[in-house]
């Protein structure tokens, strides 16, 4: 076995009994319930009634009962929920080495620095695409059981759904910096948190396809209908996503330890 | 043969010096007992020798070979800096066997002992979270030890640990140096260090101001003699016209650093008894780590 495949378990096994796993797949796991509740107050008119605002908000958002709105909102809420929930997962798997102080431990043993960053981003990799994977189980299950129809966009539908993992994966990378170099969660948290608010006001004001966090909700046409999208948008998303990486292993292999 | 060399090694963290030419060598089976105030730069040191800490200037050779990024002697050190921390949601034996994975050792048996030799038996099966602080620094020092390295790098090892705790501590550093380990350690319990070291280090403001073997370090401590009289001004004098040099160290206290005085103390009592100033108090001062260790700190002050 080579060190990374070591590496790579070592950062497996810390994750047994973490909270934080649970904690990401219920918070995650909620977004397609949310889209069932839509499709519900969509269905059955009367019930929404009572939930008016739930209501309001599924007819903004142009929810119909059949496969093809279902999916596409569960993309949505990937793309944005994605940006929260894996920038949270990577804060965690970088930051908690310095918020319980264990770094210090990793820094002179047989494999290479750069190793153990690789292992870290693999196992962010491995969990997101967990979450990703999760939800569209959970989205499945309920639009089997709420019987939708029109499942003919299907393919398409999970093509996309599945590009817009990848790009929501990429975009979390420069948390791992963040994290790296704020030494915790506090930093990176807040970091997550500017990059949703920016996006919401970059996309408003027209620039969000230069805005690699925005850059995942525009391609999950969350706009509504309007593809903004350039190729510049994915090259831009693409060396964020390199250059978070980059940027935590020169971190890890060059800077000075010191607490 | 060398096991830790440095030369000429400086550091400093904008305009703090933190470690101005630290030259050291430190041979196989030696225990290195390295002192400092906080702050002084001992951890500093430490991190630069495990390569955490990127030097200014000078160079750090382990085990003969120069520390650098292609330095791959890592299995052979064993360390523990700063007080331990673990995986909290993990047990101790998972807390060993992600450092078994990480060190690549494939020998369950290795992590198993570790747990014996620590005391961590019990606790196999606990959540490192829910460890005392005695028991934490237990783990660390299973992870610094388990895969038995050739040198021993500890900051602070007996930190958190109870009085037997300590004493196990220290027997279970000597029974590996007697095999060969070497072990470079750093603490602020001066008695600890008086008790395990070969070698003394002591370093102030990032400079290795002294540095001496255990068996000097009784030399250079210094012994006095200490009495105490109803008329301390009158017997210091009648001392001084005897030919003893005494001061007064203290309102109440003179002291005499006279080997005639501290080798005949009963000749001396006598001899102030007839001079009608009797000592209501006598004793031989030995000067202990502590004591050694700020004179020595305060002559490097008045020194800078």
């Amino acid at each position: 076995m080579t060190d990374f495949s070591h590496a790579v378990r070592a950062e497996w096994l810390k994750l047994k009994g973490s909270p934080m796993v649970r904690f990401s797949f219920i918070a995650f796991g909620l977004a397609p319930f949310m889209v069932g509740l839509f499709i519900i107050f969509i269905q059955y008119p009367e019930l929404a009634v009572k939930a008016s605002s739930f209501s309001a908000k599924a007819q903004v958002m142009n929810i119909q009962p059949n496969w093809p709105s279902f999916l596409a909102v569960l993309q949505q809420a990937l793309a944005v929920g994605g940006i929260l929930v894996f920038g949270f997962v990577a804060s965690w798997i970088f930051g908690r080495e310095f918020s319980d102080g264990t770094l210090k431990d990793l820094l002179a043993l047989p494999i290479r620095r750069s190793t153990l960053v690789q292992a870290k981003f693999a196992i962010y990799f491995i969990w997101c695409l967990g979450l990703s994977f999760s939800n569209l189980v959970i989205g499945t299950g309920i639009g089997i059981l709420l019987h939708l129809k029109d499942f003919s966009a299907g393919p398409q539908s999970l093509t996309n759904y599945v590009i817009t993992t990848f790009m929501v994966i990429l975009s979390g990378s420069p948390v791992a910096f963040i994290a790296s170099w704020g030494k915790g969660y506090l930093a990176p948290l807040a970091f997550v948190a500017l990059t949703l608010v920016l996006s919401q006001i970059l996309a408003a004001a027209g620039f969000g396809q230069f805005f690699p966090w925005a850059v995942p909700g525009l391609f999950s046409d969350i706009s509504g209908g309007t593809n903004l999208l350039t190729g510049w948008s994915h090259v831009i998303l693409c060396l964020t996503g390199i250059t978070g990486y980059f940027l935590t292993r020169i971190y890890w292999t060059k800077a000075d330890h010191i607490s | 043969m060398e096991v830790i060399g440095t030369r000429g090694l400086s550091k400093s963290f904008g305009l703090n010096r933190a470690l101005d030419q630290i030259s050291l060598s430190i041979g196989s089976g030696e225990i290195y007992g390295f002192l400092g105030l906080n702050g002084a730069g001992k951890t500093t040191l430490i991190r630069s020798l495990l390569g955490m800490i990127n030097p200014d200037q000078g160079q750090i050779h382990l085990f003969g070979r120069e520390l650098n990024p292609k330095f791959d002697q890592w299995n052979k050190i064993g360390y523990l800096v700063e007080s331990a921390k673990a995986y909290p949601e993990l047990t101790v034996a998972e807390n060993l066997k992600v450092f078994g994975l990480l060190r690549r050792i494939k020998v369950p048996a290795l992590e198993a002992d570790a747990i014996e030799r620590l005391k961590l038996a019990p606790y196999r099966n606990t959540k490192s979270k829910a460890l005392s602080l005695g028991n934490l620094q237990r783990l660390g020092l299973a992870k610094a030890l388990f895969h038995k390295p050739a040198l021993l790098i500890l900051d602070e090892p007996t930190n958190g640990l109870d009085p037997e705790g300590i004493v196990e501590i220290r027997n279970l550093l000597l029974d590996m140096a007697r095999t060969g380990t070497t072990i470079f350690i750093s603490s602020h319990i001066l008695a600890e260090i008086s008790r395990l070291a070969d070698r003394i280090g002591i370093i102030h403001k990032g400079k290795l101001v002294r540095e001496l073997h255990a068996h000097e370090l009784n030399r250079q401590r210094t012994t006095s003699l200490r009495l105490r009289t109803r008329d301390n001004p009158k017997a210091r004098e009648a001392l001084l016209n005897q030919g003893f040099p005494a001061i007064q160290i203290h309102p109440s206290w003179i002291e005499i650093k006279d080997e005639r005085a501290i080798q005949n103390p009963s000749s001396l009592t006598r001899w102030l008894s007839l001079q009608n100033l009797p000592p209501e108090e006598i004793y031989i001062f030995k000067e202990d780590l502590e004591h050694f260790f700020l004179r020595t700190l305060q002559i490097e002050n008045q020194d800078d």
